[in-house]
């Protein structure tokens, strides 16, 4: 799991650890936060199973924030997301696009989601 | 699950392990090490399979595997209450919107179907009817709603089983209606009662009142839904008139829909069940089909734990949704008070996410981040006429708040942009369904 890390715990630190050697370290991000409320409409891990919202997995980090922006201010037109890429801040919009540029996309191309004109949703 | 606490036989294997000379061999699922000393147990137990529920097992798993999660549920089977309404007005299958736990055993989510009938607060442990003990670090509640049945005279769970249904939790009531509406002769009028506030999906009714009208409209043509209501308005109200007026000829005196409000006499305080006939402050109604959606509560079990106080709903901590009258219980989706999120399916979700986030950090003894939430509640008006009601939820003060700015209702009738929105219901309805229950 991507937000599950496993620390390997170096020899100098088991010295004074009294019987763990191998520790486990959760850790839970502000962006793993924000990026869980998209799955609702764009799919678990950004691959969305349509039949319109697209996938946002794997899409280029300036591209992902760039929409927000233009949703934001209309500059795109759009139904949904203008109401919410109004909801977050400069820092969250970059956690967001960081997140979901680093996702992979699924291995065979998703379906087709009709969005290449510049409207999206 | 054994006598023996799994934090016993943690204990233990971390003797075995200290005392073993061999280098990486611990197997510790939790870090003891450093400035927290938590516990190193990290057992949650999950009341309820629904939105909330599953949501939260998911997420518990994916955050940190090692988490012990159980979820138990009722039903081997459930089924979503949103996209419900198009099963109702014909035009989605049944089979849909039933979804199951397989995938969620698969992914080492232990499974079991059991119905809860106490959780004790103290020794940390939920009993099923079958005298099956879990014992837990984190319990999370998720019980749904329950119905006030008596609020409305003559009106019971046996009524709405046999002839009446309230068709507010899907599955075999969701079939009861859909026969019902299919079987009643065209010229028929089909009353809704709908609840007072708060209730599971402020917008479901008037959605349920459109889609039938919808199918009147094409297969029943000189059949009426009739809707009384307590309230004097309800969510996405203009929306509904705005689209009333243009597909069922809203206002006219040809008009499939009439919507009979509080001041116009809308609420309902007894119905005869041999007539289907019930009786409101503006005179009595008689159905060929009558759906009564009651007034609602937290589900059983959060009364039977004493979740609940004095109220009927669920106090939490808005950034943990642990309850705030027993330690180390959660409750998320429509029995939590999360206002102003509304009880949705996607506020279900979102809760869980966060609650799971929540109890993942605290029990890894790491800092947990200010949560977020959103909700999309799509609602369909007509065939292609798809409209929303959307938020962001940031927390601030110890509350969750809507953030300033973001959300708000879909904007005035453009024809491809609603067609685009109930294509976008449909992939929500897809993509959370995947998220939950895949």
């Amino acid at each position: 799991m991507k937000q599950t890390k496993l620390i390997l715990i170096g020899s100098a630190l088991l010295a004074s650890s009294t019987f763990i050697n191998l520790a486990h370290a959760t850790v839970i991000d502000r962006a793993t936060i924000l990026a869980n409320t998209c799955a609702g409409c764009h799919g678990p891990n950004g691959i969305s199973n349509g039949p319109l919202t697209p996938s946002i997995a794997g899409l280029p980090k300036n591209y992902i924030s760039e929409s927000m922006y233009d949703f934001a201010t209309g500059k795109r037109p759009s139904t949904v997301m203008q109401r919410i890429a109004k909801g977050y801040t400069d820092a969250d919009i970059k956690a967001l696009s960081d997140y979901f540029s680093k996702l992979p996309k699924k291995a065979t191309e998703p379906k087709k989601t009709n969005n290449h004109h510049g409207h999206n949703h | 699950m054994t006598n023996i606490s799994r934090r016993d036989l943690l204990k233990s294997s971390a003797v075995t392990a200290a005392g073993a000379t061999a280098g990486l061999t611990g197997i510790a699922s939790a870090s003891n090490h450093g400035k927290h000393n938590h516990s190193k147990s990290k057992r949650v137990v999950i009341v309820g399979g629904g939105i909330g529920g599953a949501t939260a097992a998911q997420y518990l798993k994916k955050m940190d595997s090692d988490i012990d999660v159980t979820l138990i549920e009722a039903n081997k089977n459930y089924h979503t209450c949103f996209m419900s309404n198009e099963v109702i007005g014909g035009v989605r299958p049944m089979d849909s919107i039933e979804f199951n736990y397989d995938k969620l055993a698969e992914k080492g989510i232990k499974v079991v179907f059991g119905s809860v009938i106490n959780i004790d607060p103290d020794k940390q442990r939920v009993i099923t009817k079958d005298n099956k003990v879990f014992s837990y670090d984190r319990a999370i509640v998720s019980p749904g709603i329950d119905f006030k049945y008596d609020e409305i005279e003559g009106y019971s769970k046996e009524v709405s089983e046999t002839s009446i249904p309230h068709a507010w939790k899907a599955g075999p009531q969701t079939a009861m209606l859909l026969k019902q509406l299919q079987e009643m002769k065209d010229g028929g009028t089909f009353v809704i009662v709908t609840p007072p506030n708060p209730f599971r999906c402020p917008p479901g009714p008037y959605e349920r009142a459109s889609l039938v009208a919808a199918y009147f409209k094409k297969h029943k043509p000189n059949s009426k839904v009739v809707i009384l209501d307590p309230k004097e308005k309800f969510s996405k109200f203009g929306l509904f008139m705005d689209g009333w007026k243009r597909h069922y000829g809203y206002g006219t005196d040809k008009s499939i829909i009439t919507w009979i409000g509080k001041e116009a006499g809308g609420t309902v305080s007894k119905v005869d069940v041999a007539t289907k006939t019930v009786t409101a402050e503006a005179g009595e109604f008689k159905a060929d089909v009558l759906n009564i959606i009651p007034p609602q509560k937290a589900g059983p079990i959060a009364f039977e734990t004493d979740l609940v106080g004095d109220l009927d709903w669920c106090s939490v901590d808005h950034k943990t949704f642990e309850s705030t009258i027993h330690k180390n219980i959660h409750v998320i989706g429509d029995a939590s008070i999360a206002s102003p999120m509304p009880k949705s399916g996607y506020s279900a979700n979102s809760q869980a996410k966060v609650c799971a986030a929540a109890i993942a950090s605290s029990l890894n003894g790491v800092p947990m981040p200010d949560p977020s939430w959103v909700n999309t509640c799509y609602s369909i008006i007509a065939p292609k006429d798809g409209v929303s009601v959307a938020m962001v939820y940031a927390y601030k003060d110890g509350k969750i708040i809507k953030v300033k700015g973001s959300g708000g209702l879909t904007g005035p009738y453009n024809a491809e942009d609603r067609k685009r929105e109930e294509l976008y219901a449909h992939s929500w309805f897809n993509n959370i369904t995947a998220d939950i229950f895949g």
